[in-house]
């Protein structure tokens, strides 16, 4: 009975995606990748959405190397204390509208690492975050359903 | 296309086969140690008067010297015997003997170790340096100053490594009055770097958001134009307090966290902490649990060489090929997500074996997939080899050489690239390691493109021990319980994993460890990279890429 | 200036495209049309059927995160804190908790992860 319950939820969220990239197809993203102390899995992953397999690029996402280029802001990692000063100034220097993405448990609760007295327990603590993606690290489908859920809210207006 | 360009091709032709290659049988468990009975009675009178006591535990010797005679003793030791410095580091035992203890690890040939043990009085929070001694012991003493604030007395750089800032002063983490979830307050600092004056000469500073998508660091060059003239690394900005964290988790619950110290070396991190415990309960795996370590071990080596391949690659400018050698790294990361429900190994180890089993079907899909890797990257080898322009950029940039790697007591491939001939699953076998055949590959040139070349040959090195452990795998059980682990106990192991040699060292307490040092081969290898852009010729700006990637190292696991 | 079919057989750009294109075809996966099957035993959201539940709570013992709580006959999750470790699987004897293999959980509002059983 479990089953058929997820194979539902699944094929929902995808037929709904479908008709919303239809209408989205040609809209461009630029990410910046902040790093506030993961351990590099989920940059692993973030950077295998720009190989052939995945290649994010066909939708017209890319990485850009400034934050005052930036549409989106794709963070990562618990914050740390040394962070703090590096993630206010990125957020800071993105122009708005802007839409902050907190990617892997860590950036959004702490994860393994929650509670530790060099780590301030998620990115939610210092900015407003707008979509979350959950996974430990999130696969790269995973990342890019968030991506398609961020194009999703700066469509509709937030 | 012109007749010069083919005649250099065919010059270049032989690079590969002009390899060196150490063959090497491995040494079987239980080896000889006979090195330990003389040791004490080699050294000259005048070092051994200064131990107070010794003591020999399975393969490690302990040695027990006061602070006053610390410097001299360890000053005649390195004079006597070729040993590498594995680690040094500090436990707060005031609570069980009402000192400081200070640790410092040797390892030497035939598979033994030397650990030098000194106390250090509360009351004189301070301890000679021996940095003047054994350059490798810089970085380590700087951490102990941080973290349990004991002073090292002449150390020649004194300056915080992970606690600058906004960290107030007399904030040290590893005490044991100090809580692991205490919320410190800010207090700010000033932090000098070296500064290097001259007409003409800049300063450029890089970090800690890089362009891209890499952890933080910072990097200071200072450059006349385009040469390097001096770099400046200031890491620690992923600085999470591992170590505290760890001492206030059960066992169990430590295996997920020693995953995540440093997130694409996971699985040698997590067999380190469990082969630690293991040695501590005093339990051995069974037969099978050590073959799918060993499996599991070189699959994940394959698919960071792969990636470290095909980052060099990219930042030469060949991106097609860089393309082809991240598409094998994705399959085989696919592969693991059918070995161990995870594409990075995680959550597949537990204390005293395996959770998951190999079935017939995984076992068959790993070594169809080997195959097929194996066809695709001697085609890729056989295009990147003859390609000019790559080996005119990789060629004598960024050199290390054997002398500065040797003193600074570098290791994995980077070391292996300057001829140091040094391998953990060599020369302290665990898991599956004795009963497979592999060769050890070594370079001498130390250059970006030496360390290139070492890492092909490791991937064919990997795919090698693959097919033997597959094909010698036992059957049986793949975990036994552990009941007791003992308190008060030291254990420690180490591990090759892809970027050098790692260590876990833990001292028991509770159902807890009640110290558990971590050390990522990282951290001895950062400071390879302000050795390497000075080189022997100079480079300039833009090959600082080249040589960061060609080195890859990791920023969180240096951190922890 | 007229090239020999010779060079150009054994030009770089040559054999790149034999040995890339025109040997394996395009590998780019058509996400989101095609959704890509991971492999049996993937380790996504963790589902708890509560007919099978005895409460126990071994689940929420075994969490190194704290991420299931129970509370009287209710489960929790949070998403958000779970890092996919597969422990409440091993822990639980009723089979009751499945790591499923639903990996697209991406939400804009942070109750959207806590998710009751």
């Amino acid at each position: 009975m479990v089953e058929t319950v997820i194979d539902e939820t699944v094929e929902s969220i995808g037929s709904r995606l479908n008709a919303r990239i239809k209408g989205l197809f040609g809209r461009s993203l630029a990410i910046r990748e902040v790093d506030t102390g993961s351990c590099n899995a989920c940059e692993v992953e973030a950077m295998t959405l720009s190989y052939p397999l995945y290649d994010m690029e066909r939708f017209g996402i890319h990485v850009v190397a400034s934050p005052r280029h930036a549409d989106v802001l794709l963070i990562t990692g618990p914050v740390t204390r040394n962070m703090e000063l590096g993630l206010m100034q990125s957020f800071r220097a993105t122009p708005s509208p802007k839409i902050v993405i907190a990617m892997g448990t860590c950036a959004i609760t702490g994860g393994i690492f929650k509670d530790s007295y060099a780590v301030a327990n998620g990115v939610d603590s210092f900015i407003p975050v707008d979509v979350y993606i959950p996974g430990c690290p999130p696969r790269p489908q995973a990342i890019m359903h968030g991506l398609m859920v961020a194009i999703d809210k700066m469509e509709s207006g937030f | 296309m012109n007749v010069e360009m083919n005649a250099k091709m065919t010059k270049e032709t032989d690079i590969l086969d002009n390899l060196v290659y150490e063959d090497q049988t491995p040494q079987t468990h239980g080896a000889d140690h006979s090195i330990l009975d003389t040791l004490l009675t080699d050294l000259p009178s005048d070092v051994s008067s200064f131990i107070d006591s010794s003591e020999i535990e399975g393969n490690n010797i302990k040695v027990q010297v006061s602070k006053v005679n610390f410097l001299a003793f360890v000053a005649g030791l390195i004079k006597t015997r070729d040993m590498d410095l594995v680690s040094f580091h500090a436990v707060d035992e005031r609570e069980l003997h009402g000192a400081f203890r200070l640790y410092l690890l040797f390892s030497m040939d035939q598979d033994t170790f030397l650990t030098v043990l000194t106390d250090v009085d509360p009351s004189e929070p301070s301890f000679p340096s021996i940095t003047s001694v054994v350059y490798a012991a810089n970085w380590y003493e700087r951490e102990i100053k941080d973290m349990l604030g004991l002073i090292p007395e002449g150390h020649p750089d004194p300056r915080p490594l992970v606690l600058y800032d906004s960290w107030p002063e007399h904030t040290y983490p590893l005490r044991k009055d100090f809580s692991w979830n205490t919320k410190v307050p800010t207090a700010p600092s000033i932090y000098h770097f070296r500064r290097v004056e001259g007409e003409g000469v800049y300063e450029i500073s890089v970090g800690p958001v890089h362009a891209g998508i890499i952890e933080p660091g910072h990097f200071r060059f200072s450059v006349a134009g385009e040469p390097i003239i001096n770099l400046e690394i200031r890491l620690g900005y992923v600085h999470k307090g591992i170590e505290k964290l760890s001492e206030q988790m059960m066992y169990n619950r430590g295996v997920f966290l020693a995953e995540r110290v440093s997130g694409d070396n996971s699985f040698a991190h997590a067999t380190a902490y469990c082969q630690a415990v293991e040695s501590i309960a005093g339990i051995t795996i069974p037969d099978r649990a050590r073959y799918i370590r060993t499996i599991f071990l070189e699959c994940e080596r394959l698919y960071n060489l792969f990636r470290d391949v095909a980052g060099i690659t990219l930042v030469t400018g060949f991106n097609p090929g860089a393309q082809m050698a991240y598409s094998m790294q994705e399959e085989m990361m696919q592969l693991n997500d059918c070995m161990a429900g995870s594409r990075f190994l995680r959550g597949a180890i537990r204390l005293g074996g395996m959770h998951k089993d190999l079935t017939q079907e995984v076992c068959q899909t790993i070594v169809g997939k080997i195959d097929v890797l194996e066809h695709d990257f001697n085609i890729f080898t056989d295009m990147v080899t003859h390609m000019p322009s790559l080996l005119d950029r990789t060629q004598t940039t960024g050199v290390i050489t054997h002398k500065i790697a040797k003193d600074l007591d570098f290791v994995g491939p980077v070391a292996r690239a300057s001829g140091i001939d040094r391998d953990a699953r060599r020369d302290h076998p665990y898991a599956a390691y004795p009963d497979v055949q592999f060769d050890v590959i070594t370079e001498q040139n130390g250059d970006v493109h030496s360390r290139y070349l070492v890492k092909m040959g490791e991937i064919h090195q990997a795919m090698r021990i693959i097919r033997q452990a597959m094909e010698k795998l036992p059957e049986g059980a793949i975990t036994v319980d552990i009941n007791e682990i003992p308190e008060g106990k030291v254990g420690f192991s180490i591990v090759e994993a892809p970027r050098g040699e790692l260590m876990h060292w833990i001292l028991s307490g509770e159902g807890k460890p009640y110290r558990h040092k971590i050390r990522d081969p990282s951290f001895n290898n950062w400071p390879a990279i302000e050795q390497a852009v000075i080189g022997y010729n100079g480079n300039i700006v833009p090959d600082f890429p080249l040589i960061n990637k060609s080195m890859n190292l990791s920023y969180s696991g240096n951190d922890l | 200036m007229i090239c020999e079919f010779k060079e150009v057989k054994d030009s770089m750009m040559f054999k790149m495209l034999r040995n890339g294109l025109l040997r394996k075809g395009i590998i780019t996966t058509r996400y989101p049309k095609d959704r890509i099957t991971p492999c049996d035993g993937v380790k996504g959201l963790p589902v708890v059927s509560a007919s099978r539940c005895n409460f126990c709570a071994d689940c929420a013992i075994a969490c190194p995160v704290g991420a299931i709580q129970i509370i009287e006959t209710t489960i929790e999750l949070d998403i958000g804190a779970c890092i996919f470790c597969g422990a409440c699987e091993r822990a639980c004897d009723q089979e009751a908790v499945i790591m499923t293999p639903l990996i697209e959980l991406a939400t804009k509002q942070r109750r959207g992860l806590k998710v009751t059983y």
